[in-house]
């Protein structure tokens, strides 16, 4: 008898609990945007913050409430996009697949002065030459405030200059915001032609500041055919808009300063 | 009467520097004059290339209210008006000047006796003159005075030399002590404040008997002898070391009543007022132990660091690092063609760069720099935090307040360089609050 109490009692108990949530579900419920979850769950959820937004989250909701594009997500690319416009009900922007290049190819043949500081881009800037250590002035200092600002692994020093991984690249341009010298540009995924190089030095001073700097002879220049390349500030700046990459610039450079994708010649 | 802020005793490495007598130093055929030598906006040139310029003739005017005019220190020609480093880091646009060697005197300039009883007279009279705080943080006076007059009722001269092994202001309170007092009276009158309280550190005895013979006989100055702790001559450790006043984070002196003057500055307000001489020339501690004797010099403002060294006997070892200011808060500069500006309180050259890198080990969470800091700051905190980039954590522990004084890394035993990582961790705040600022706006 007392067993059947009990067990009456429990649930009686219990389906009065569970009465009671099931109301307080309904009245307290806080109304969620289903389509922001969706969105979330889309995302990369590397929460590299390429889009401006905190996280992945941030940026979902901002998607849902208008204040962000659907293509917000650089890493996730056009796929992403195309999946968030079809929750938001709109047509995606296709964009063009970008990943960072860092315009030095290293080679500076000395230092200004011994630095002994804090390991870091940013801090070296901020004692002795606001231009950093390098006799080049231009040049990356190697420190790697780039490789840390990186979530997805795609940049690294190697030989004393930041790289990228192309392949590994989403474009989202953390590195570039990262770098005090403003070395890092993002340029269209899949070009054959890249000029590592944004010294400012004429074409003498730089042969002795560095092994391997843009002389800006403009023998490239004179050998496209398509108007892309164009020596500003002593540099050669390839055009992307005009570029074909047919990869004849690279072969005039005396320099061999400019590299070749042999994966995307044209 | 009451605690001290925390501070450190230094172990002189420096060795002690004979203040007087003063050397002045043959000048110099060309003079750099750096137009952004202040806090606050880059005065902007008045004078043109090729031009012939007098001795005290304004060559930059000051562009805004927190700024300050540059004057030229000899006569000559203007040779160039470029980019050129500046002691303070980076470039700056700089006026540089050939020396005629002639020191032809600006015709205009003149006494202001009107100025001695007229403080809106001595304010325009300061703002012309192109003075700024000399202790090496060059805030500029005019604005100083005006931000705060008629808030505040105790004036406090610096004269606790800002860091150790420094000479400057010891030399000019024994050398210019007659102008030092008419700019304290001056100083007064314009603050519209009752007291000045004249501090200097204990180890500076030769100036605190012969200043304290010559106080003015109605006590509107006092003398207060401070120890020598580092960093005594800090405004809000000065503040509160003589008055008791704690100025709040973010806060100025004029809210708790006191405005802080260097001795220096004091004296080129009175010159300003007694000659009309702007400020062209400041006294420099050179030391260290590259150099044969230390020594305080007179100098004339734009001078080159290579050219001081040199008239002042040069250097017994060639240096492996040359230091503008002080062995704590000083810059190592990487060339010494850049002109001294009106904060160079020293110029340190060390045989041995004794840089200390090598030996760095890891935090072992001494709290010995929490136990240091003057502000109050942990530092062991804002070094983690700023190696972590976390933006945030740096604004929450108030890593704007810290000046920079270097007690921390001083006291280290890890040798971590915990100033540069402030310095770093002010950057990186800095542009994440230019960040969330313009995300904000976006947002809108």
């Amino acid at each position: 008898m007392n067993t059947l109490n009990a067990v009456l009692l429990l649930a009686l108990l219990g389906g009065l609990f569970g009465l009671a949530l099931s109301y307080a579900a309904k009245v307290y419920e806080v109304p969620v945007d289903q389509r922001e979850e969706r969105i979330s769950e889309i995302l990369p959820g590397a929460n590299c913050g390429g889009c401006g937004f905190a996280g992945c989250g941030g940026c979902a909701a901002a998607i849902v409430s208008g204040r962000a594009p659907v293509s917000s997500c650089v890493p996730g690319g056009n796929a992403t996009a195309v999946k968030v416009a079809e929750i938001m009900g709109v047509e995606a922007e296709i964009q063009e697949l970008k990943v960072a290049f860092v315009r030095c190819a290293g080679g500076s043949t000395g230092q200004k002065y011994d630095y002994d500081g804090v390991k870091d881009c940013l801090a070296a800037t901020l004692v002795g030459s606001a231009k950093g250590f390098q006799l080049c002035e231009q040049g990356c200092l190697g420190y790697g405030s780039c490789v840390e600002a990186c979530k997805f692994n795609a940049i690294h020093i190697i030989d004393g200059v930041a790289r990228v991984d192309s392949d590994a690249c989403t474009g989202c341009g953390q590195c570039a915001a990262a770098c005090p010298k403003k070395l890092i540009d993002l340029i269209p995924y899949g070009v054959a032609v890249s000029i590592p190089c944004s010294g400012c030095d004429k074409g003498a001073a730089t042969k002795k500041l560095c092994g391997s700097g843009c002389i800006g002879c403009a023998l490239c220049e004179k050998s496209c055919g398509h108007g892309a390349v164009r020596v500003i500030d002593n540099h050669a700046v390839i055009d992307y808009t005009k570029c074909v990459s047919c990869g004849v610039c690279a072969e005039k450079c005396p320099r061999s300063l400019i590299t070749l994708d042999a994966r995307f010649i044209k | 009467m009451k605690l001290h802020i925390p501070g450190v005793r230094i172990k002189h490495t420096l060795p002690d520097v004979a203040p007087v007598p003063s050397l002045t130093l043959p000048l110099p055929e060309k003079l750099y004059m750096p137009l952004s030598m202040h806090i606050g906006a880059p005065a902007a040139p008045c004078v043109s290339v090729g031009e012939q310029v007098y001795k005290g003739q304004k060559i930059g005017e000051a562009r805004g209210a927190i700024s300050a005019a540059v004057h030229a220190p000899v006569s000559g020609t203007v040779l160039a008006i470029e980019q050129w480093p500046s002691a303070r880091g980076g470039e700056c646009e700089t006026v540089i000047i050939e020396n005629d060697g002639l020191e032809t005197l600006s015709p205009d300039l003149c006494p202001h006796p009107e100025c001695e009883n007229d403080a809106d007279a001595l304010v325009a009279l300061v703002r012309e003159c192109g003075i700024v705080g000399m202790g090496g943080a060059t805030f500029p006076t005019a604005a100083k005075i005006d931000s705060a007059r008629g808030k505040m009722d105790t004036v406090i001269l610096n004269g606790a030399e800002c860091e150790p092994g420094l000479a400057s202001d010891y030399a000019a309170m024994l050398e210019r002590s007659d102008a030092l007092l008419h700019g304290i009276r001056l100083l007064l009158m314009a603050c519209g404040a009752k007291s000045a309280i004249l501090a200097i550190e204990e180890n500076k005895g030769e100036a605190i008997s012969l200043l304290s013979g010559k106080l003015p006989a109605d006590g509107s100055v006092k003398l207060q002898t401070l120890p020598s702790l580092y960093p005594q001559g800090g405004e809000k450790q000065l503040i509160y070391n003589t008055t008791g006043r704690e100025i709040r984070s973010g806060g100025l002196p004029a809210d708790v009543g006191c405005a802080v003057f260097n001795v220096e500055t004091a004296i080129a307000v009175a010159e300003a007022v007694e000659s009309g001489m702007p400020l062209i020339e400041r006294y420099c501690t050179l030391s260290g132990s590259a150099f044969a004797q230390p020594k305080v010099v007179r100098v004339r403002i734009g001078t080159p660091v290579r050219h001081i060294s040199e008239a002042a006997g040069g250097y017994e070892t060639a240096p492996k690092k040359i230091i503008l200011g002080g062995p704590m808060m000083g810059m190592s500069v990487y060339r010494t063609d850049m002109g001294v500006n009106k904060g160079s309180n020293g110029i340190l050259a060390m045989a041995e760069s004794g840089s200390e890198s090598e030996r760095q080990t890891s935090c072992i969470r001494c709290g010995r720099c929490v136990e240091n800091c003057p502000m109050g700051l942990m530092p062991n905190y804002l070094n983690l935090f700023t190696r972590k980039n976390a933006a945030e954590k740096l604004q929450e522990y108030h890593v704007f307040d810290c000046l920079e004084c270097g007690v921390c890394a001083y006291g280290c035993p890890a040798r971590l360089p915990l100033v540069q990582q402030m310095k770093l961790g002010k950057a990186r705040l800095r542009a994440w609050q230019n960040a969330e600022k313009a995300r904000k706006e976006a947002q809108k």
